[in-house]
């Protein structure tokens, strides 16, 4: 999923670095201290989820997990994914510098989506509505992520339909992993640690309304 | 909720330990020069040949020099026309791409050099545009024994070169907590600032929990 240095024209590429600056400044509004730990945490996830492999005929890709790093922090997801895809370019050679805005938007923005399409359903009192959603959000950050890497090449001047149909294809079984894996983690801090699910932590005083 | 966290780094950590032996999924190429014929292959570390790839061969200054398909191993070959330095890269359809540069002191003498481009003086000079001499020419001159010399040496040293390609794709340990202890440094410089900020209005530490 990340697209290579050298791929994307210089507009496409200038887009998708504006677009990130405007993502992240969006995030890092809505940071605040009791934040951070969560977002470092993620971002680390995300960071080593790249290095586990689905071989799959000649191919292999990897786990992006972005749908799980979008439902638990949301629009911090943004600065988080950067961090991480900056230092995969830099330590892996994943993507590059100059994609960076480009692969940023193309993994963060569907995290965003996910966050706000399943946000009440993760938080609802139906442990099976709950786990249905978070296995919807795991799959759906990647086929976004699909679409959107097809616009990025579409807009540089490839063909769309080819483009999405070949990632989406490969892309399958990590949609079903990342279901699975996003379930799982879902389920468990609905057991464990219930307010990391909100995308911020209850504020004093709000912790009975949002329960109510 | 603290000790959640930090188990959650520890987590981290313990699948980059999982995945330390893995490569990356990302594509690479490898090519060598047998003479004249630049011979190589596409592939992903870890995961398989990249087949019916379209690879571009072209000068230092961008020109176009060649042009080949991988085939269903993954593998492509070429004869080079000019003895300059041949930057070959492959894309795939989704956003992939990879380089890989065959130098001119790999190919023969024989091959005349690229106009335009500086280049070592060559042993006969030919006009651009010529078709090589063919490089299995018998005879005991010089240049033919120094041919057979240079196809033997890059045969054999080859499998060495692909050695090398490999171990440099592969994953270390090192390199993943290097990351994992970078985040920890940026949320360290952040946990910084917006303790600044919160504290600037009370003037009072922020508390200890």
């Amino acid at each position: 999923m990340h697209i290579s240095e050298g791929v994307l024209s210089v507009p496409v590429l200038v887009g998708g670095a504006v677009a990130a600056a405007a993502g992240v400044a969006v995030g890092l509004r809505k940071l605040d201290y009791e934040q951070m730990p969560r977002v470092a945490m993620l971002s680390s996830v995300f960071f080593v989820a790249s290095l586990i492999h689905v071989p799959i005929g000649p191919s292999s890709v990897h786990l992006v997990l972005n749908g799980l790093v979008g439902v638990v922090l949301g629009w911090l997801a943004f600065p988080a994914l950067l961090v991480a895809l900056f230092l995969q370019a830099i330590l892996f050679g994943f993507g590059g510098p100059t994609a960076l805005g480009a692969n940023t938007v193309v993994m963060a923005a569907p995290a965003v989506v996910c966050y706000h399409l399943f946000r009440r359903a993760l938080r609802g009192q139906r442990r099976s509505v709950a786990l249905g959603a978070a296995f919807a959000a795991g799959a759906l950050g990647i086929a976004l992520g699909c679409l959107l890497l097809g616009l990025a090449l579409f807009a540089t001047g490839k063909e769309f339909l080819p483009v999405v149909g070949v990632a989406l294809a490969a892309h399958v079984p990590v949609m079903v992993i990342e279901g699975f894996v996003t379930a799982s983690v879902v389920a468990f801090l609905r057991k464990v640690c219930p307010e990391l699910l909100d995308g911020r932590p209850p504020r004093p005083g709000e912790e009975e309304a949002a329960y109510a | 909720m603290h000790r959640l966290q930090r188990m959650g780094l520890w987590l981290a950590v313990a699948a980059g330990l999982a995945a330390a032996p893995a490569h990356a999924h990302k594509l690479k190429v490898f090519a060598s020069a047998e003479g004249a014929t630049i011979s190589g292959y596409a592939y992903f570390p870890g995961g398989g040949r990249a087949q019916g790839l379209k690879l571009v061969a072209s000068a230092p200054d961008g020109r176009k020099l060649a042009e080949a398909t991988t085939d269903a191993k993954g593998e492509f070959s070429f004869l080079a026309r000019f003895r300059c330095d041949h930057r070959l890269a492959v894309e795939t359809v989704d956003g992939h791409r990879a380089t890989f540069t065959v130098e001119a002191e790999e190919l023969p003498e024989s091959l005349p050099p690229l106009a335009g481009v500086p280049a070592k003086p060559p042993v006969s000079p030919q006009a651009p545009g010529d078709t090589p001499r063919p490089a299995t020419s018998v005879g005991t001159s010089h240049e033919a024994i120094e041919h057979a010399v240079d196809r033997a040496v890059s045969r054999h040293i080859r499998p060495l070169r692909e050695q090398l390609e490999q171990a440099e794709a592969k994953r270390r340990l090192h390199e993943i907590l290097g990351g994992i202890g970078y985040i920890v440094g940026v949320a360290g410089i952040v946990f910084f600032l917006l303790g600044r900020r919160r504290t600037a209005g009370t003037g009072q530490f922020p508390p200890s929990s």
